[in-house]
């Protein structure tokens, strides 16, 4: 593929964008820095990515979403200039099917935050500790434990027991 | 192994381990009920990441102009350099405070959503022109729906221009300063797309009343202004003058 033609890049946004800004809301809480990320992608889709077919364009993007709504993370750490969004918090993803999934984003909603993001990234989004250390520069020792940390307050949260 | 050594296992990237896991589980209750809740778990998660989430009502059209206009390296190219001694230039030569921009937004988004409250009290409603006048109103709205379309256009591009730049609020190597002028900006766009969104949602119910027609020329000038100050910015922070 040499180059994102405009019906490719809108066949993208049809197959891959609704669980992409899935991705940014659970990472960031917070829809309008969501739905940036999501459009700062596709940018970076047309301008640096004409060798990505559209069968890769999906892990792609989803890598870039994630390393983008990260980058936001460190900025409002840095700054503290938002606060997430009460309703994100409260019915973190719009088009939940699943109730039992629905349970799972409130019980996440009330973790510590490292631990909520490493979880929100091995578990849900997929990536490996090494990844997870990267992305949030801390080692994968670190990324393990406290993984089995979330897992045990989610336990608790979702079943009442440790 | 151990039920101790459970948590090591559950938490590792290696199938191996998990299998050892699950071997350890079938001789003991306690681990075979922890290792269910760690399968409802993942069950439950991979639920939560298929869920996805419904884009809000033209998003999709937001993020296809701004693919369009970020691949065309030409409009690119005209919205990193402004000309010589335009106005975009003498903007980019004095330099915006964060307060001032910080209060220009607060300004505009108050002066725009007052100007909004009288909306309704104004303007005919659709249909209401008849014989040759209705004829002249409806060239004059499709002439003025026109040239909006073209002004949107040119946004889009300045706005894809403008990302990068955005962008570097989040670089370390960004000084305190730029960045926190640079999340500024981004308020500053966000208050002025919600003033447009809102004007735009009034003209679709009333799309013969003047006084919207002229807020949102005004508002997509206004962008355009702060758009070009922020490319200003960029190049200036790209230079290390800023």
């Amino acid at each position: 593929m040499g180059e994102w033609s405009d019906p490719a890049v809108a066949e993208a946004y049809r197959r891959h964008a609704p669980r992409l800004l899935g991705t940014a809301l659970r990472l960031l809480r917070q829809r309008e820095d969501a739905e940036d990320t999501v459009q700062e992608a596709f940018i970076a889709l047309v301008r640096h990515a004409p060798a990505i077919d559209a069968e890769g364009a999906g892990a792609w993007l989803h890598r870039v979403v994630v390393n983008g709504a990260l980058d936001r993370l460190r900025s409002r750490r840095r700054w503290r200039t938002e606060e997430p969004d009460e309703a994100a918090l409260a019915a973190p993803a719009g088009t939940m099917p699943d109730p039992r999934a629905l349970d799972l984003a409130r019980a996440v909603a009330r973790l510590p935050e490292r631990a909520r993001l490493v979880f929100l990234l091995h578990d849900v989004e997929g990536l490996l500790h090494e990844e997870v250390g990267a992305a949030l520069g801390i080692d994968s020792g670190t990324s393990k434990s406290q993984l089995a940390r979330a897992r045990a307050l989610l336990r608790v949260a979702l079943e009442g027991r440790p | 192994m151990t039920c101790d050594g459970l948590d090591l296992l559950l938490v590792s990237d290696d199938p191996g381990d998990r299998a050892a896991a699950a071997a350890h589980a079938v001789r003991c209750a306690a681990c075979a009920a922890r290792l269910r809740f760690e399968e409802s778990l993942a069950s439950r998660a991979a639920a939560w990441r298929e869920a996805g989430e419904i884009p809000a009502a033209g998003y999709e059209e937001r993020v296809l102009a701004a693919a369009r206009a970020a691949r065309s390296p030409a409009a690119r190219g005209r919205a990193d350099r402004p000309a010589a001694g335009s106005r975009f230039a003498r903007r980019a030569a004095r330099r915006p405070s964060g307060l001032r921009v910080g209060w220009a937004a607060l300004a505009a988004a108050a002066a725009f959503g007052g100007a909004m409250l009288g909306l309704s009290f104004r303007g005919p409603a659709p249909g209401t022109a008849t014989g040759g006048r209705g004829l002249i109103v409806a060239d004059a709205l499709e002439a003025a729906e026109r040239a909006e379309q073209e002004h949107a256009a040119a946004i889009a591009q300045l706005v894809a221009a403008a990302e990068p730049v955005l962008a570097r609020s989040s670089d370390p190597a960004t000084a305190p300063r730029d960045a926190a002028l640079l999340l500024a900006y981004r308020d500053r766009l966000r208050a002025l797309d919600r003033t447009i969104g809102e004007i735009q949602g009034h003209l679709a119910r009333n799309a013969g009343n003047p006084t919207a027609r002229a807020l949102l020329l005004a508002a997509y000038t206004e962008k355009t202004d702060v758009l070009r100050e922020l490319l200003a910015l960029g190049a200036g922070l790209e230079r290390g003058t800023s």
